[in-house]
């Protein structure tokens, strides 16, 4: 039954069915009236379809993500080669109201849809509808494998740096079994002596010892000393009641500890006190500094 | 929405995107391209705002414009301002998606809506549209809100708001007819009277 005037019911309902506020089954029933083409709820409809529209200019904009640009661009690439463009003529398209609609008015086939309908154009709607749904089925799927590459991915990176810890961290206790045992080998050799290396006056966190071994000529100190000045080495000395003999540097590292390992002389026949100073970078001949450690080898 | 204040910054806008629509309708991927950079921030805050998760409203922004390319030559300046044409497709898209996603026994993820209040893509419109909204009682904004992001109807407006379905109808209804009668329709339909009208 066509309207010849708008009443306030009318407008109503056609403002409801705009806004996609009526039921599927009051939508439908108002869309077979509309097909009757009745020309007062037409005008209704199209105007409040429009305010509606309207509705979305209010919305918050939202930032784009920058990927998804070249994904349409791909995904208009793909589509270009598998079928021609071929755009619907805007002469085909006045009819406001939808043909044959199964859902609510506002459905993008109630904007779009406002093509000749004939069973070859069905046809080409069902193909896209259906590689618009295959299209969206590949595009999540590889969304989703994305997603899970890009967790593995971190996950494998931060396993492998927490592998790469582990091993710096193995390599460190390895060098420090490897000093144990060399230090457990010359404490059970009868002919070691220990003695300890006491900080002096001017660096008295020094604090260490030295192992002697006159047999195999090996002199091994062990201990912590504040980190050197730049420029400047931890020297030891062997000290004899005649000389004063450069041993060598005393290696460091960056918590301070020592393990330094230097052969004795062979003209040291006899225990010695051993002295430690600091030097210059490349040593020195001869003390330039204050001793700042000492041992005395029983 | 036009409105006279708006009118100059509203067409001009509209008319660019209009050239825009006819050379995408004649398969010009430029075209589509700078109709996107123009307009994909705004389309992608109303697809955003009712799906409220990231990755379906992406997908839908990609259909969205998909589905411009392929159907730009539908657009009829008689019903829409290219701009609400755009905004309706969007709209529609993501309400179709939202009731997919409602047979969909998983709990869709939410999402924290990166609010940007600027209005960067047609600012004379969306400012207009804005002020509309904001000069309706707030119940018929939440009435609107629920409808137009929520895809919900009437009875299930009433159920969530608790008020009888006669008065959502009603608040709806006025609601768009205050709307409405900020709009200029002439321009639309100055070729042809409109039957019956009030």
């Amino acid at each position: 039954m066509k309207h010849e005037r708008v009443t306030e019911e009318l407008r109503e309902l056609a403002a409801l069915y705009a806004l996609g506020a009526l039921t599927q089954s009051e939508a439908r029933s108002y869309e077979i009236h509309l097909q009757e083409k009745c020309p007062v709820c037409e005008v209704q409809v199209r105007r409040f379809q429009r305010v509606v529209a309207g509705i979305g200019l209010a919305a918050e904009e939202a930032p784009v993500p920058d990927y998804l640009r070249d994904l349409l661009l791909a995904r208009i690439e793909r589509i270009d080669n598998t079928r021609t463009h071929a755009p619907a003529p805007a002469e085909a398209i006045k009819s406001a109201t939808a043909q044959d609609k199964s859902g609510p008015a506002r459905t993008p086939a109630s904007v779009l849809s406002q093509m000749p309908q004939s069973r070859s154009t069905f046809h080409i709607y069902f193909l896209i509808v259906i590689m618009a749904a295959l299209g969206l089925l590949a595009f999540a799927s590889w969304r989703a494998v994305r997603k899970e590459n890009l967790q593995l991915a971190r996950r494998l990176s931060a396993a492998e740096a927490e592998a790469e810890n582990l091993r710096i961290l193995l390599d460190v206790q390895n060098g420090r079994v490897e000093e144990l045992n060399q230090i457990m080998t010359m404490i059970r050799n009868p002919a070691t002596r220990i003695a300890r290396l006491a900080g002096q006056p001017i660096s008295p966190a020094i604090s260490g010892a030295i192992l002697w071994n006159g047999d195999q000529k090996l002199c091994l100190t062990i201990g912590y000393f504040p980190l050197e000045p730049e420029g400047k080495i931890y020297q030891l000395w062997f000290l004899t009641p005649t000389e004063k003999i450069p041993a060598g540097k005393l290696k460091v590292d960056p918590t301070g500890r020592t393990f330094t390992t230097v052969d004795i002389p062979p003209t040291i026949l006899s225990p010695v006190e051993i002295a430690v100073t600091l030097e210059p970078d490349n040593g020195s001949a001869i003390p330039t500094m204050p001793i700042y450690a000492t041992a005395r080898i029983p | 929405m036009e409105q006279e204040s708006g009118s100059i910054g509203q067409a001009s806008v509209n008319s660019e995107i209009d050239l825009l629509l006819k050379r995408i309708a004649r398969g010009d991927r430029v075209a589509l391209m700078n109709l996107y950079d123009r307009t994909s921030r705004l389309l992608f805050g109303i697809v955003l705002k009712i799906l409220g998760d990231t990755a379906a409203a992406e997908e839908t922004l990609l259909e969205v414009f998909t589905q411009v390319w392929k159907q730009s030559g539908s657009y009829d300046p008689g019903l829409y301002t290219p701009l609400e044409w755009l905004a309706a497709v969007a709209h529609d898209q993501a309400i179709v998606r939202l009731h997919w996603s409602k047979h969909d026994k998983r709990k869709p993820p939410t999402v924290e809506i990166p609010v940007d209040s600027s209005t960067t893509v047609a600012p004379q419109p969306q400012q207009n549209a804005r002020s509309l909204v904001a000069s309706l009682s707030p119940i018929q904004r939440e009435i609107l809100n629920l409808a137009y992001y929520s895809g919900l109807n009437c009875g299930e407006i009433a159920a969530q708001i608790g008020k009888p379905i006669g008065a959502i109808k009603t608040h709806a209804r006025l609601a768009l007819t205050k709307m409405e009668s900020a709009l200029d329709f002439a321009p639309k339909h100055q070729n042809k009277p409109i039957p019956g009208d009030l």
